[in-house]
């Protein structure tokens, strides 16, 4: 194990999206985003599809 | 919120309970908290999928715990450890990013999430984050081999 410390990205850098499945859920999780919203993800799976704002 | 964990490394270990708190507070205060395991599982078997899911509930994990097998979403956000911390405003703009607390293994430090709970809290009273923010230590990301990052190393 090698400690390492963050890589400090530049502040201001908008959130890379991304599509993983929740290994608890089995649901894919991936980042999106709402204008006026706070939540940024969005939760969908195979057969529905839904956005939390 | 987007934080880098894994099951194994012993600087996760030592923040994972006061993580949860801060995962089911923050939460139901309207942050989207989203955990991403990127080791190497066929290198860290009890990092697993299975494993992890037996993390998330021993630990009251109430957010999605993501498997990013090809590693590709760590390498995105360049995260170099776990735990390795993100925290994206409603315009998706990165705000804060490092460590939950100055807390490390073997020190007497309290595990509090100060850091990361004071980020947080500045955001949502819609007030600057501070910008003193220091990096997270931890286990660096174990990559599959050959596919380390520039950064890494």
């Amino acid at each position: 194990m090698a400690r390492t410390p963050s890589q400090m990205i530049d502040l201001g850098t908008e959130a890379p999206t991304f599509s993983l499945p929740d290994v608890v859920s089995g649901e894919t999780i991936s980042l999106d985003s709402f204008p006026g919203a706070r939540a940024t993800w969005s939760r969908s799976s195979a057969t529905t599809a839904r956005s939390c704002s | 919120m987007v934080a880098f964990i894994c099951n194994h490394c012993p600087f996760v270990q030592l923040i994972r309970h006061e993580f949860a708190r801060y995962g089911r507070e923050y939460t139901n205060r309207g942050i989207a908290v989203i955990a991403i395991n990127s080791n190497d599982i066929d290198a860290v078997p009890d990092d697993a999928p299975d494993k992890m899911k037996d993390d998330a509930r021993r630990f009251g994990y109430t957010f999605p715990y993501c498997l990013d097998e090809d590693q590709s979403v760590a390498k995105a956000y360049q995260a170099a450890c776990t735990p390795d911390f993100y925290l994206f405003d409603a315009d998706r703009r990165l705000v804060y990013r490092g460590q939950f607390d100055a807390t490390r293994p073997g020190s007497d430090t309290p595990v509090t999430g100060a850091d990361l709970r004071a980020a947080t809290d500045a955001l949502l009273a819609g007030k600057p984050v501070p910008q003193e923010q220091h990096p997270s230590l931890g286990c660096n990301i174990k990559w599959r081999p050959g596919n380390e990052p520039d950064y890494y190393g």
